[in-house]
């Protein structure tokens, strides 16, 4: 039985490779993810009515429909729409996992920012503190802790929905595991690797992620 | 440039398609939330290797992306282990393992909330275990995981779209065979998106109110 997994040894160029693209995949959508949440979750909270529910209604609609489809209607609707002939695929994952999980990202934010009271940002007013700066120096700070937990989720979820953009054809892990399993119809050793690793990476993550937060866990009790 | 007459066809191509996704989500709900019910069960009381080899399946179900596990049962168990499985039967129970990983963590931490007074109280009052739980524990446990499990069930109607990609002929798969034949990838991935859009909304909304209606206070 372990013979087989000779065909995965053989290929381990090719995967390290593809993981290699895995990581810059997570790594830009997360990135975009987070500034896209943090921007939508601010401007939900402090930016008053209107903003509130035009917000909630975007975030509402990316909630609705599945990543996979929005993945790809922005690898091969998007650039119609926008008139481009070339549109890399990389670019069309990013956007898609980066809008997907920005969109959760934002009503964690919005929960954690809410979860501040209302004191501390008067009391930085009051020390003469510019409103972005109150946000930046205070209220984020404390809000950022407690919105570790559902953040370590949301960051496992990206990783985990990543592999979507094989569909579109994006040269990651599962893209590459699908190639080769196509060339040599091995699926058993090629899907059992990838099976095993991504669970060791993703436990890895998590765990991490959560002796992280309760390192600083106390010092955003409220 | 956005060809409505073509974006506006789409719709009844969808319509077979939107059968088995209902479908799909219809027959892995009920089957999840049993399968759940059992391993949460399994892991708070029962012995413990048994309850230690709960945990490692829900960890290994929760831990691993959907996609990879479809693939896996849908390649792997015929030629490995000669289970020829129709691809919409594998599918239906990757889904159904899956679903049912995620929903066993929110019933046991349901379950262990209530306090273990109520259970007491239950067996003071001359109630066997299994009356105690099902009348005691259980009711007060499920307006608890109530909330969760209704945003799963949305996850779950969103995520059977990948069972596309294996070839079930889902609302999805449907969209993405009409736009080989037509070219028209603009208006048919608009209409599928919408779709979607229009169906889960109110599934969404619908669990955002239970959130704020069962939203605990002690």
């Amino acid at each position: 039985m372990l013979d087989a997994f000779e065909i995965v040894r053989k290929n381990l160029g090719l995967l390290g490779h593809a993981f290699l693209v895995t990581i810059e995949l997570n790594v830009a959508s997360i990135a975009l993810a987070l500034a896209l949440g943090t921007l939508m979750g601010i401007g939900r909270v402090y930016g008053g009515r209107w903003a509130y529910r035009v917000l909630g209604f975007v975030i509402d609609v990316v909630r609705s429909i599945p990543i996979l489809v929005i993945m790809v209607w922005t690898f091969f609707g998007l650039p119609l729409l926008l008139g481009l002939r070339v549109f890399p695929a990389f670019l069309a994952g990013v956007l898609a996992l980066g809008l997907h999980s920005g969109v959760y990202i934002a009503e964690i934010v919005r929960g954690g920012l809410a979860s501040v009271r209302t004191g501390q940002m008067h009391a930085a007013l009051a020390l003469g503190m510019s409103w972005s700066q109150a946000i930046r120096r205070i209220i984020l700070p404390q809000a950022a802790i407690r919105m570790m937990p559902p953040l370590s989720t949301r960051l496992v979820r990206n990783i985990k929905d990543s592999v979507l953009a094989s569909t579109i054809a994006v040269q990651e892990l599962f893209w590459a595991a699908n190639l080769l399993e196509g060339e040599t119809a091995k699926p058993f050793p090629i899907y059992t690797t990838l099976m095993v690793f991504y669970f060791l990476v993703i436990v890895v993550i998590a765990r991490a992620l959560d002796r992280a937060y309760l390192r600083v866990a106390a010092r955003g009790a409220a | 440039m956005f060809f409505w007459p073509a974006f506006w066809d789409t719709f009844p191509a969808l319509a077979s398609g939107l059968l088995v996704t209902i479908e799909l989500t219809l027959l892995v709900m009920p089957c999840a939330l049993v399968l759940a019910l059992v391993l949460a069960l399994t892991r708070l009381y029962a012995p413990h290797p048994l309850a230690r080899i709960a945990t490692g399946w829900v960890e290994l179900w929760r831990a691993t992306p959907l996609l990879l596990q479809l693939y896996w049962l849908y390649y792997v168990m015929p030629s490995e282990f000669g289970i020829l499985l129709p691809a919409f039967t594998a599918v239906a129970f990757g889904l159904i393992c899956n679903v049912s990983a995620f929903l066993s963590e929110n019933f046991r931490a349901g379950i262990a909330s209530i306090r273990v007074g109520q259970r007491h109280a239950g067996l003071s009052l001359g109630m066997s275990e299994s009356q105690a739980f099902f009348r005691v524990v259980m009711p007060q446990a499920w307006s608890r995981v109530l909330p969760e499990t209704a945003s799963m069930w949305v996850e779950l109607f969103k995520e059977t779209s990948l069972v596309s990609t294996l070839a079930v002929a889902d609302l999805t798969y449907r969209a993405l065979a009409l736009r080989t034949e037509n070219y028209r990838t603009l208006e048919v991935l608009t209409a599928l998106a919408l779709t979607y859009l229009v169906l889960a909304y109110p599934q969404a909304k619908l669990s955002d109110w239970l959130y704020r209606r069962q939203r605990v206070t002690e």
